[in-house]
């Protein structure tokens, strides 16, 4: 298991960066959040205040429906409701939210690929073979995938499962 | 204080009163808090208060539970239980 932990330095100094925080929304880059609260804060008997927020945040919506012009195709149609307002440049941070959530739709359109991709070597797998068991199906699955994907998608790299 | 763009609560209702919290706390954080003189300076309490209950009783209007993403489901009574069926968008920060 691995946990994700980063550092970082904001060359500003912290009385600054911690006022930042509690005004942390709105901003551009977060157009998902929607409302946030303070729903408890203390402070304690050394001084130290204690914080504890509820944020509320409405994503895009997906339709998947069947294709009305390809044969055998799906067609996605996504929705995401941005609202920048009351800043200078609004247009600028228009475009730098479309963009920011169009990588992040091409990521989540790379990884309906990858599993309907393990889908559909799961399924020929099992329409191919007589299967002694369980785990010959996933080892056989797992082959497919990584041979597939790899075959289709160049610029990705496969990395084996722990 | 510069004009702050509105965020809004989580209870519509709340809106203003949210709005003058912060602002007074903005200003007392920078000022009192940040300079070590926040211990025995309430004046955003009565603020805090009425912005509080107007929360509580959003949460409770929407049924919002904030602790059910700390409790422990498998293993217990609930897991045999079915989830109630309210799309829950808010989440403990």
């Amino acid at each position: 298991m691995k946990i994700w932990t980063s550092e970082h330095t904001f060359s500003h100094p912290w009385h600054t960066v911690v006022q930042a925080v509690w005004r942390k929304y709105p901003n551009p880059m977060n157009p998902a959040v929607v409302g946030i609260d303070v729903i408890d804060r203390d402070i304690g008997p050394t001084g130290v205040m204690r914080t504890h927020r509820l944020i509320s945040c409405e994503w895009e919506r997906l339709t998947y429906s069947p294709h009305p012009n390809q044969p055998n195709s799906t067609l996605l149609k996504q929705e995401a409701v941005i609202t920048v307002h009351g800043i200078p440049l609004s247009s600028y941070f228009e475009d730098f939210v479309s963009r920011n959530i169009s990588s992040n739709a091409n990521k989540g359109r790379q990884a309906m690929e990858f599993v309907i991709n393990k889908i559909n070597c799961e399924v020929q797998e099992l329409t191919q073979k007589t299967v002694k068991s369980v785990d010959e199906l996933t080892v056989n699955a797992k082959r497919c995938i990584s041979d597939e994907f790899v075959a289709k998608s160049p610029n990705y790299h496969f990395q084996g499962s722990k | 204080m510069t004009a702050e763009d509105i965020m809004n609560s989580i209870g519509k209702d709340c809106n203003e009163l949210k709005r003058q919290y912060e602002e007074c706390f903005n200003g007392w954080f920078a000022d009192k808090y940040l300079r070590g003189l926040g211990g025995n300076d309430h004046s955003c309490d009565h603020l805090f208060k009425l912005y509080q209950n107007c929360v509580k009783k959003a949460l409770n209007e929407q049924k919002i539970d904030i602790w059910e993403i700390d409790r422990n489901v498998l293993g217990s009574d609930g897991e045999a239980k079915e989830p109630s069926s309210k799309p829950n968008t808010a989440k403990p920060s």
